[in-house]
């Protein structure tokens, strides 16, 4: 009898993905890494330039403009996604009437392309031809209305907002399935103790879920610097790039400029940011053992 | 251990046999009657048969004058398109013929990846007489290897709506209409809640129009200097046209909406009769010849009193170019077929199909079209037939590296909507150009 448990098989069985993880995953971060130290134009030969790619993006205010309107959406889309999309699963989570439905509802903009959420909220947003504007033209609001997209100040804004209404089905199902592994008794017992519905949700449910609101957080994190095509059809960076995100910044250097070196230094810099503050939530959030 | 080495060896002996096999009866399939030769297009559009027809009723023509020849067409929208041949230039399988951007073919070139087509043009004499020595130029390397041909004509301008113009009491442009009677133009056009010139910043390489009017400020006679390093993007002539783009941004020339408009909805705002001109080119004529008809004029562009440089400049050159892939050298049959598909798209019966479509080819047959049921084609013809007004020797952007190019964009679409100053947009321009 074989015991496929031996370190020897799992070993064996892991290969397969392992390797499907390193040519797929690994091996294109080391060709990046390796390309954001050369000057290359995507055809012939990359010429090797040491670091005056990382040194040029020091010095490249577009880039610098990039990363801030990434930090923005990242900020604004890590806490009202986190608190709403758990503040949604602890409704739902309830036995409510229409709660099948209205867990549809708000889990459905997550089956939409986002190219095709892109094109949607142009729609609305656009400062000339927008729903909003348009709106606010017809009930006499036209002093107020905004420049939504298009302009330097709200377009991060709005571009999180959009994230967000796409994402908070996506993120509530996760908490929902965190929240159906407490077992019942644990909240009894709290209710026995006398607690009420915030100490319930401060001191039994978020540390039972702990595990979960990390995955979330790690899910919100790689997912928000990898905002791409809500911009490309809100904005397409422009006008001159003011709303401009890292990756949107780094694809129209890479593909639009022919700079595909320096594209990936911008990539570079993107994914450590993400790493470290990824690592840095991780470590905050680790679970203490007494 | 004798065994395997045998083993070995019988393996190795049939695989080269069978490889030798392959290549013989490869051989034998070509010159059977029955079997097709297919040759493979890369195109700049997703959707060929909508967005390019006149090209694929060619390639109909040529498969039915050459049904030993098969065309297989791949398209992708054109950012789309020059990344993939980028990527297959890499795992050399690039399309036997492709259209390649003109910034991007002399990388290919140097990077010995295309066909010399001076040995096409020597077999087919006739071919290079019709293209005019500008429209080869600008795919020659400086070895004199004739990288690519073009695509077809390039010629740009103002479009413009002649029933918006009499509603408003405006005269219609014509050739040597002066950038002050534009300003007049913008005013009118504005206090009549008319957008004056539709231009869609979403797409920024929608500015062919001012690509015309920077060379009415000398931009040939400057710029191989600006890219030898021995002189700015930002000198005195350069700075007065930009000053233009910030004045006609700052008049309320261009939509409101620019900054998020593609230069697709600039065409429908456009053509829904919202705005009074158009920057756009030859290839829009069909569509207007269907829609707007009779009320369609068309015009090279402001003239400027500031500029010490000729004013007669019209924009008839060459197009990105079709390039072939070296590979296509290698075998004699396919580069027959290949050069039998360049021989008739640049041949007679293509310019006709051409011209009948609304597109000037980049040859210079003497094609007879009825021009009564076209009257946007026509308005373009009149205005190419403007003798004193001469062609530059490209498009000002597809002689600058992709880069600069973008850089160039950026800057004109900064400086209309108020983004950037004149100075800031030029400075742009130079630390890109020193960046390279």
């Amino acid at each position: 009898m074989y015991w496929l448990s031996k370190k020897r098989y799992i070993v064996l069985m892991l290969i397969p993905t392992l390797l499907i993880y390193i040519v797929y995953m690994i091996a294109p971060i080391i060709v990046a890494v390796g390309y954001s130290f050369t000057k290359y134009s995507g055809i012939g030969n990359a010429k090797f330039i040491g670091l005056n790619n990382y040194i040029r993006l020091l010095g490249d205010s577009t880039f610098m403009l990039s990363l801030k309107n990434t930090m923005v959406i990242f900020v604004v889309i890590f806490i009202f996604l986190m608190v709403g999309a758990f503040s949604v699963a602890l409704l739902l989570n309830n036995k409510l009437k229409f709660n099948g439905t209205a867990k549809a509802l708000i889990f459905s903009p997550a089956i939409i392309a986002p190219i095709i959420v892109g094109i949607i909220w142009v729609f609305i947003l656009d400062p000339e031809v927008g729903l909003i504007n348009s709106i606010m033209n017809e009930i006499g609001l036209e002093k107020h209305t905004q420049l939504w997209i298009g302009g330097d100040k709200l377009t991060p804004y709005c571009v999180a907002f959009i994230y967000l209404w796409q994402q908070l089905g996506y993120v509530a199902t996760i908490f929902i399935a965190g929240l159906k592994m407490i077992p019942e008794e644990v909240m009894e017992a709290a209710k026995v103790d006398g607690a009420n519905a915030w100490q319930k949700v401060r001191y039994v449910t978020i540390p039972m879920i702990r595990s979960t609101i990390s995955t979330a957080a790690i899910l919100i994190i790689t997912g928000t610097f990898k905002i791409f095509e809500v911009v490309q059809q809100l904005t397409n960076g422009g006008p001159n790039h003011v709303s401009e995100t890292l990756v949107t910044y780094s694809y129209a250097t890479t593909f639009s400029n022919g700079e595909y070196g320096y594209g990936m230094s911008m990539a570079t810099i993107t994914f450590i940011i993400s790493l470290m503050i990824t690592a840095i939530y991780s470590f905050f959030a680790r679970e203490k053992v007494e | 251990m004798k065994k395997r080495i045998l083993a070995i060896i019988s393996a190795t002996t049939m695989v080269v046999s069978m490889l030798t096999g392959c290549s013989e009866s490869q051989k034998e399939d070509y010159a059977s009657e029955n079997k097709k030769v297919a040759i493979t297009l890369g195109m700049h559009v997703a959707n060929v048969e909508e967005q390019e027809p006149v090209t694929a009723d060619i390639i109909k023509a040529f498969e039915a004058a050459n049904p030993d020849i098969v065309v297989e067409v791949k398209g992708n929208d054109k950012d789309e398109h020059v990344k993939k041949m980028k990527m297959a230039a890499q795992a050399d399988e690039l399309p036997d013929i492709f259209w390649m951007d003109a910034s991007v073919a002399p990388e290919l070139n140097e990077a010995g990846l295309l066909l010399d087509l001076n040995g096409f043009l020597k077999e087919y004499s006739e071919i290079g007489d019709a293209l005019a020595d500008n429209m080869k130029e600008a795919s020659q390397a400086e070895d004199g290897a004739q990288y690519g041909l073009p695509y077809q004509s390039l010629v740009t301008g103002i479009w413009y709506n002649k029933a918006l113009f009499e509603k408003c009491g405006l005269e219609l442009p014509v050739n040597g209409t002066t950038f002050e009677e534009l300003e007049n133009m913008v005013k009118v056009f504005n206090e009549n809640g008319i957008t004056p010139i539709a231009q869609g910043a979403k797409d920024t390489y929608s500015i062919w129009a001012f690509l015309i009017a920077i060379e009415r400020y000398g931009y040939f006679d400057k710029i191989d200097t600006i890219l030898a390093g021995n002189e700015k993007f930002n000198n005195t002539e350069f700075l007065k046209f930009f000053e233009k783009l910030q004045i006609l941004g700052r008049d309320g020339a261009f939509p409101s909406n620019a900054a998020t408009m593609t230069y697709f909805q600039a065409k429908e705002a456009f053509l829904a009769e919202k705005t009074a001109m158009f920057d756009s080119g030859m290839w829009d004529a069909g569509e207007l010849d269907k829609t707007m008809g009779v009320n369609t004029g068309f015009w090279w562009g402001p003239t400027f009193s500031d500029s010490d440089s000729p004013q007669t400049v019209k924009m008839k050159v060459s197009s990105a170019p079709l390039c072939v892939s070296k590979a296509v050298g290698e075998d004699k049959i396919k580069q027959e077929a290949v050069y039998k598909f360049l021989a008739f798209y640049y041949g007679e019966e293509a310019a006709k199909i051409s011209y009948e479509g609304s597109i000037i080819p980049s040859t210079n047959y003497q094609v007879e079209v009825d021009l009564s049921e076209k009257p946007a084609f026509a308005a373009i013809v009149e205005a190419l037939n403007a003798e004193t007004w001469i062609s530059p020797k490209a498009q000002p952007d597809l002689v600058l590296k992709e880069a600069v190019q973008a850089q160039l964009y950026d800057s004109i679409y900064g400086t209309m909507l108020g983004n950037y100053t004149p100075e800031e947009a030029l400075d742009k321009i130079d630390i890109v150009l020193d960046q390279q």
